[in-house]
């Protein structure tokens, strides 16, 4: 018999394992073993969705349902009413018994693994590649974020199996005369970081080039509010060499981003925050010595959303949430070039 | 045609159209009104070319220099703007251009400066007095043609560094929030090696040497006539009087007035560096005024050179470090090409068409050898070899006449002719336009002063207000008081010793007398348009060179 693999660690995934788990699960692999520190978690596979499916007489159900349309749902309305309907049959149904302990089980670990009862978790859709062009659908299935407690835990991965069938991924399945039905979800829970502060670090100066610095930026609570520009965040320069801080920018930061269960909050920071420097400077070292080994494990310049937790202490408190090619750094100009450019643009 | 000189004449029609021409402005700052013939006639064939040159040899996309007419005696420039089309072709060997400058900023006036004193020095040399007619002639029309050279030195370096000043002020504004209004400013551009200020130095260090002489009593002597008399009737005055001669053999290519031919060099009337130096024994400004500070001067300036460095982002070190470079070039530059161009250049013109002069009235064939002024110089050079046969009267008087014409018209021409409201743009294409000429930085009414001009030099000062009207009445310049003026040029630099304030009507942010107020520590405001016509001698004003305001108290 062989014996289905429900939950997958993320250190125990990789590229390969795309097919099992989605690409997301995937990529989180291979950050791990590229010692990205990103925050642990594990993989609610697709051999978890398919099991759920076909146990629970999901399939036959929306077969039925789906045999009003001949030629597949194709107004708005009726997409609508499918998405719906197959919806409502996800979260009717319980996950096997199986399944949900296994999930049980492992949220239990990962708690240990950081000492924290109900441990705060992202639960995200992680879609199969074969599926969907997942750039131009980046954003399509659902996310939650900072769920506590196994109950809840069940429910958001039902409802990331749920949203393959959205009416914009139906209509896109139909428009593409792709089936409906027989394709797989994979969902990630992932430790949540509870950002005392974040951020974005560049391993190379995106305004010069100069590949001899590293670029940290960060602001009080989520990196949301440094990546959506919503502050001017608290910037440093350090030096890869030496690992120095070469530079401090202290900016006024007047406003942070809270995660909500299903979005960002924005919030004002307190006056007595607000110049302070939101990072310490051995927490600044510590993620630049980061970023210099996992750039050296990529090969290529990143750009890196970095987050601190709250609750745990120094050094474990530094995580890596996203990694991403730097697409446009500066080519490298030298001071001349620069000037000119001012000169020009006047 | 001004002159019989196919000048370029207003049309008010073609140039006052806006689709053709934004906006004329009044050249006063520069080239006060009205001018003599030989000086248009310099300006007809090498002027005009010089202001093209600057902009056209570092291939400037948004400018190909200035345009210029002539109407009632006054000069009234304009830019000349590429098209669209044409600035993007040019943008790419601009770029190139101005790397090369940039990567070494001081080189791009040395280059001119150096090849140039050579060969001023060669012309001062030639002997004027024991040459023949024929060589004087080719003498003559030598000095002429090497006025291409220097209106080539004169534009080149004010193109390629002015636009470096400009982006340097950009990204001190951007950093520090410091404006060229701010001390900081100036204290970075202060205690730089200038050799126009050793003129004042060498002043001040004569009048002090009189003051050491026991001669203070002496200088007393109001009229500078019976001043010198009474040096030389005196053993210990004649001792002085042997050294100052020494210092007027030196530097006696010294004027009142920059560019222009009219007025008299030192070498021809040296008491007019003896009302300087009797008004500095007089004010007891004979410890070489505030020049001794140069020390100071560059230690405060190296000092918060590193400080500011010290607080740009190291990203932007590099480029702030350039750009300072480049800025403080261009106010070297901005001085002293004033020695060179305006001062020594012009004064070779001057004495050679002195020495035609001399020579033409001893032959009858003009009643002062200083009317040859009035002449052009292929008129001088004809005239030069066919002595004794012409008699150039009738044309001098006609030419007179015309000068007397404009002379009239004098401070009645408008500042601006057409849009006032363009001068914006055309200081927006044109650095050079922004860096000498600029529109105030608001209203009077907006910020309830009397006059607001374009730009100051730090610091804020009450006083009585000494209004002249160009530097024939320089002497009249009562010591303590605050200078206003239409402008003021690098001749006037020795009065700065002994005044309190400078107010000028036009001006940008590298005139003259912002540079030598930030020198002397002296507040300063420029390019307040009307401060001649607002301001009555005698009233007290306070000048504030933070704000760039002025207020008239009475």
């Amino acid at each position: 018999m062989v014996i289905k693999e429900f939950i997958v660690w993320l250190d125990e995934l990789g590229k390969e394992d795309t097919p099992l788990v989605g690409s997301k699960n995937a990529n989180l692999g291979e950050m791990l073993r590229k010692e990205m520190p990103v925050p642990m978690g594990f993989a609610v596979t697709t051999e978890a969705y398919n099991e759920f499916v076909s146990q629970g007489g999901i399939i036959p159900e929306i077969e039925q349902f789906l045999a009003k349309f001949p030629q597949g749902p194709q107004t708005p309305r009726e997409l609508r009413e499918t998405s719906e309907f197959i919806e409502k049959l996800h979260m009717q149904k319980e996950l096997p018994q199986v399944i949900q302990k296994a999930i049980i089980n492992a949220y239990n670990k990962l708690g240990k693994r950081y000492k924290l009862t109900d441990v705060a978790v992202a639960v995200r859709s992680s879609a199969v590649a074969e599926d969907l062009p997942t750039a131009s659908f980046a954003g399509q299935y659902d996310s939650y974020l900072n769920i506590r407690g196994k109950d809840e835990l069940l429910n958001k991965i039902k409802r990331c199996f749920a949203s393959l069938f959205t009416d914009r991924s139906i209509f896109y399945r139909t428009k593409n005369n792709l089936p409906i039905l027989g394709i797989s979800m994979s969902v990630v829970v992932q430790k949540m970081v509870e950002a005392r502060s974040a951020g974005v670090v560049f391993s190379v100066h995106p305004g010069t080039g100069d590949e001899t610095k590293i670029l940290l930026e960060g602001n009080w609570g989520t990196g949301e509010s440094v990546v959506q520009g919503l502050v001017v965040p608290d910037i440093f320069v350090i030096d890869k060499d030496s690992l120095t801080c070469v530079e401090k920018q202290i900016n006024p930061k007047l406003k942070q981003v809270a995660i909500e269960k299903t979005g960002t909050q924005e919030q004002d920071i307190p006056a007595n925050k607000q110049t302070c420097q939101c990072l310490d400077d051995e927490e600044i070292i510590k993620i630049a010595e980061l970023v210099k080994v996992v750039e050296k494990a990529y090969g290529v310049p990143l750009d890196i959303e970095w987050a601190i937790d709250q609750k745990i202490t120094f050094p474990d408190n530094i995580f890596f949430v996203q990694a991403r090619p730097i697409t446009k750094i500066a080519e490298k100009k030298d001071a001349i070039d620069r000037i000119l450019d001012i000169m020009q643009s006047r | 045609m001004p002159y019989d000189r196919p000048m370029y004449d207003l049309n008010e029609k073609m140039d006052l159209d806006p689709n053709n021409y934004k906006a004329w402005v009044l050249g006063n700052q520069w080239y006060p009104p009205p001018w003599v013939p030989l000086f248009v006639d310099h300006h007809y064939c090498y002027g005009k070319y010089g202001m093209q040159y600057g902009p056209e040899v570092i291939f400037d996309p948004r400018t190909k220099g200035w345009d210029w007419r002539f109407w009632k005696g006054g000069f009234y420039l304009s830019v000349i703007q590429p098209t669209e089309e044409e600035g993007k072709k040019r943008e790419p060997i601009w770029r190139e251009k101005m790397r090369k400058i940039l990567e070494n900023p001081q080189a791009v006036w040395d280059k001119h400066k150096i090849p140039m004193r050579k060969e001023i020095d060669r012309i001062f040399a030639s002997d004027l007095k024991g040459s023949t007619d024929i060589d004087l002639c080719d003498h003559w029309m030598e000095t002429w043609h090497y006025g291409k050279k220097v209106e080539e030195a004169h534009f080149e370096p004010m193109y390629a560094l002015g636009s470096g000043n400009i982006t340097f002020r950009k990204l001190l504004k951007q950093l520090f929030n410091i404006t060229s209004a701010n001390i900081e400013y100036s204290q970075l551009h202060s205690g730089l090696d200038n050799e126009y200020t050793t003129i004042v130095d060498k002043l001040a260090r004569i009048a002090a040497l009189a003051a050491d002489m026991g001669l203070k009593d002496t200088f007393k002597e109001p009229d500078a006539e019976k001043l010198l008399a009474k040096l030389a009737s005196d053993k210990k005055g004649k001792e002085w009087l042997d050294k100052f001669d020494q210092m007027v053999h030196e530097v006696g290519y010294m004027r009142r007035r920059g560019l222009e031919l009219a007025t008299p060099t030192w070498w021809e009337d040296k008491t007019l560096p003896l009302k300087d130096i009797q008004r500095y024994v007089n004010e007891g400004k004979t410890t070489a005024g505030n020049l001794d500070m140069k020390p100071e001067l560059v230690k405060r300036r190296k000092k918060l050179e590193q400080e500011l460095l010290n607080k740009v982002p190291s990203s932007e070190r590099e480029m702030f470090q350039k750009l300072l470079e480049c800025s403080q070039a261009s106010h070297i530059f901005s001085e002293e090409h004033t020695l060179y161009v305006e001062m020594m250049f012009f004064s070779a013109l001057r004495t050679r068409a002195l020495e035609f002069g001399r020579r033409f009235a001893a032959k009858g064939m003009i009643d002062d050898p200083g009317d040859t002024v009035f002449l052009h110089h292929e008129e001088i050079f004809h005239a030069g070899i066919i002595q004794e046969r012409c008699d150039l009267r009738t044309l001098i008087t006609r030419r007179k006449n015309e000068f007397a014409e404009y002379r009239k018209l004098e401070g009645t021409l408008p500042p601006v002719l057409g849009d006032p409201t363009k001068i914006s743009e055309l200081v927006d294409a044109d650095v050079i336009f922004s860096v000498s000429v600029a529109p105030p930085i608001a209203t009077p009414e907006e910020v309830g002063a009397s006059l607001v001009g374009c730009a100051g030099a730090p610091g804020v000062v009450e006083g009585i207000a000494c209004v002249v009207g160009g530097e024939e009445d320089l002497d009249k310049v009562i010591p303590g008081t605050i200078l206003v003026a239409p402008a003021t040029t690098a001749s006037w630099t020795p009065v700065f010793n002994v005044i309190k304030g400078v107010v000028t009507d036009g001006g940008g942010y590298l005139t003259h007398a912002l540079i030598v107020g930030r020198e002397f520590g002296i507040p300063a405001v420029v390019g307040t348009q009307e401060a001649t016509r607002k301001i009555k001698s005698g009233q007290r004003i306070r000048v504030d060179g933070n704000t760039c305001r002025v207020y008239i108290l009475d």
